[in-house]
């Protein structure tokens, strides 16, 4: 029979391990969870460019933050939902919330490049764009 | 009780192969539905009595359509992920192709364009090019070198878009034929016979007790950790078990290997004696030899209660294995354990630490990461046969838990955990 001292022990010591366990998997969860919007949302960003592009036969002219560029796409109506900010949670807009999107566009404005940076480093997470990189697949 | 023996260690067996099992047909499944999983409902458009889907991890990669009776009606395919290079205006296209019982297509459907979105609305309303492919059999399309032979035509105003619809969906097909006739072959180099070499060695030292053979073993221990370990670095780990369980087992590019991991799960399977743990593994023999040098004044003995919760350390690392490989996180399974430390000029810092913190704590607690911090450990001493009266202990309940999480994971969508 275990003392209750005992007991008490073993039960801190396998409440100490399962936090471990949770602490280790929390942040690549975190991670997995975020991207998967990043890619929901870069997709949506990428038919409101595409849309632009059918109109105005070229891309927006000039470089933009995500955020930026969303809120341009809704102003000229190329995106129809307000887009959730998938660094943030708020709505994506561009204001002065995280924002890792970048869109940029050559001389001419014939071709674009969406581009999603780690949140802490400034290494491509993911490349979006019309001559090389056409899929998140 | 022999019954009841051999029962159990089946039992055993049976939950490893199990959880390995899921794990594999977990990323079958991964591997044929791509980022963007294939519906039933997107099925039943244009097969109506489509009532579930099923992995077909053969050279199609693609998934059976079976009705409510589980019957097979049909077959689905997407042209994502590996027709991305196959670009019409602006981008590819994911087209869904399902054919029926006679492997006649009944359809195709755009999923998802990169593309113009006008130029796809146009695609997908033009109905004698979305039906093109109706009633055609799957080699009849898989042969297709030529759309205006095959009677295929562009849509006008968006032919570029509606030929990289057709060229995915012909190419889709048409791989699946190059992909199962190529295969690697077999190759059993230098490192395999070392690697035999050295599971012969282990052999010997655990079923020849002759002292004059013993004697050579304190040589073989030290060959294993400067060979096995820092040389060739062919350490059984977390990684590489679920990275097989996940892809293929090696058996033609790596055959040494598969020879030993098999024969670490299998000799002790069979004869209790633990070959690889107590015989092989570089970093146990690395910390016998510290058990034999450190002076015994600075073993501390641990607690009933540690060594108790200590037990559960490996079971915690094999429930984050479990979790990683079905969830597949950005984790890296080689920092949990101290084996890839061995080839240090590549060895993250997780592993270093792991391995250096594991063996200073051995001066001190003897064998201490062998015996609370080693999943790989605790799955070999899993399906060690116990001498003497054998029964349905802790471990085995543990057993159960691990394979209770993998079903889970398993049969939970990813979008409850991930979404």
């Amino acid at each position: 029979m275990k003392s209750a001292k005992s007991i008490v022990v073993r039960i801190v010591g396998l409440l100490c391990l399962a936090g471990i366990a949770v602490a280790m998997l929390i942040d690549p969860m975190g991670e997995a969870r975020r991207e998967r919007r990043i890619k929901e949302v870069l997709l949506l960003v990428q038919e409101g460019l595409q849309r632009y592009h059918v109109q105005e036969e070229i891309y927006p002219k000039r470089a933009m933050k995500g955020g930026e560029l969303v809120a341009f796409l809704h102003e000229n109506s190329h995106l129809e939902d307000s887009i959730v900010n998938p660094w943030g949670g708020g709505v994506y807009h561009g204001g002065n919330d995280v924002d890792r999107m970048a869109y940029e566009t050559d001389a001419l404005a014939e071709s674009y490049e969406l581009t999603v940076r780690y949140l802490h480093s400034k290494k491509i997470r993911f490349r979006l764009d019309s001559t090389e990189n056409q899929s998140l697949e | 009780m022999k019954i009841k023996t051999a029962l159990l260690q089946f039992y055993r067996f049976a939950i490893l192969l199990a959880i390995a099992w899921l794990v594999r047909s977990h990323h079958d499944r991964i591997r044929v539905q791509g980022g963007w999983p294939i519906t039933v409902s997107e099925v039943r458009v244009l097969l109506p009595e489509a009532h579930r889907l099923q992995i077909d991890s053969g050279p199609r990669k693609g998934l059976m359509v079976l009705n409510k009776e589980r019957e097979e009606i049909g077959y689905a395919v997407r042209t994502m992920p590996h027709c991305r290079k196959i670009v019409g205006y602006s981008g590819p296209t994911d087209v869904l192709a399902v054919f029926d019982a006679d492997d006649k297509g009944v359809g195709i459907a755009l999923r998802h364009s990169y593309d113009t979105p006008s130029h796809v609305e146009d695609v997908k309303f033009e109905f004698l090019f979305m039906e093109s492919w109706n009633g055609r059999s799957w080699d009849e399309i898989a042969e297709i070198t030529d759309l205006n032979d095959a009677q295929i035509y562009a849509v006008s105003g968006a032919s570029r878009t509606s030929e990289a619809v057709a060229y995915s969906v012909n190419h889709r097909i048409a791989m699946t034929r190059s992909e199962g006739a190529a295969g690697e072959p077999w190759h059993f180099g230098w490192r395999d016979w070392l690697l035999c070499g050295f599971l012969a060695g282990g052999l010997l030292f655990a079923f020849k007790k002759q002292k004059a053979l013993q004697k050579w073993r304190p040589l073989y221990s030290v060959a294993t950790i400067l060979g096995l370990g820092f040389w060739m670095g062919d350490l059984i780990a977390q990684s590489l078990l679920a990275g097989w369980a996940e892809s293929q087992i090696p058996w033609a590019a790596t055959p040494g290997l598969v020879i030993l991991v098999f024969a670490a799960f299998m000799v002790p399977w069979f004869t209790a004696q633990p070959l690889y743990c107590q015989f092989i593994c570089p970093h146990g023999n690395l910390q016998r030899w510290f058990m034999k040098v450190i002076p015994a004044k600075w073993k501390r003995p641990l607690p009933g209660d540690g060594k108790w919760i200590g037990r559960f350390g490996p079971v915690m690392l094999l429930t984050i294995v479990v979790t990683v490989s079905f969830l597949q996180l950005d984790f890296d399974l080689a920092g949990i354990e101290p084996f890839d430390a061995y080839i240090f000029r590549s060895a993250g810092g997780a592993t270093l630490s792991v391995a250096v913190v594991g063996l200073l704590i051995s001066l001190f607690f003897p064998m201490a990461y062998c015996k609370f911090g080693c999943p790989t450990g605790w799955l070999l001493e899993f399906v060690r046969k116990r001498s003497g009266k054998d029964k349905f202990s802790d471990r085995d309940w543990i057993g159960l838990g691990l394979l209770t999480l993998a079903l889970v994971l398993y049969f939970t969508p990813l979008d409850r955990f991930l979404g």
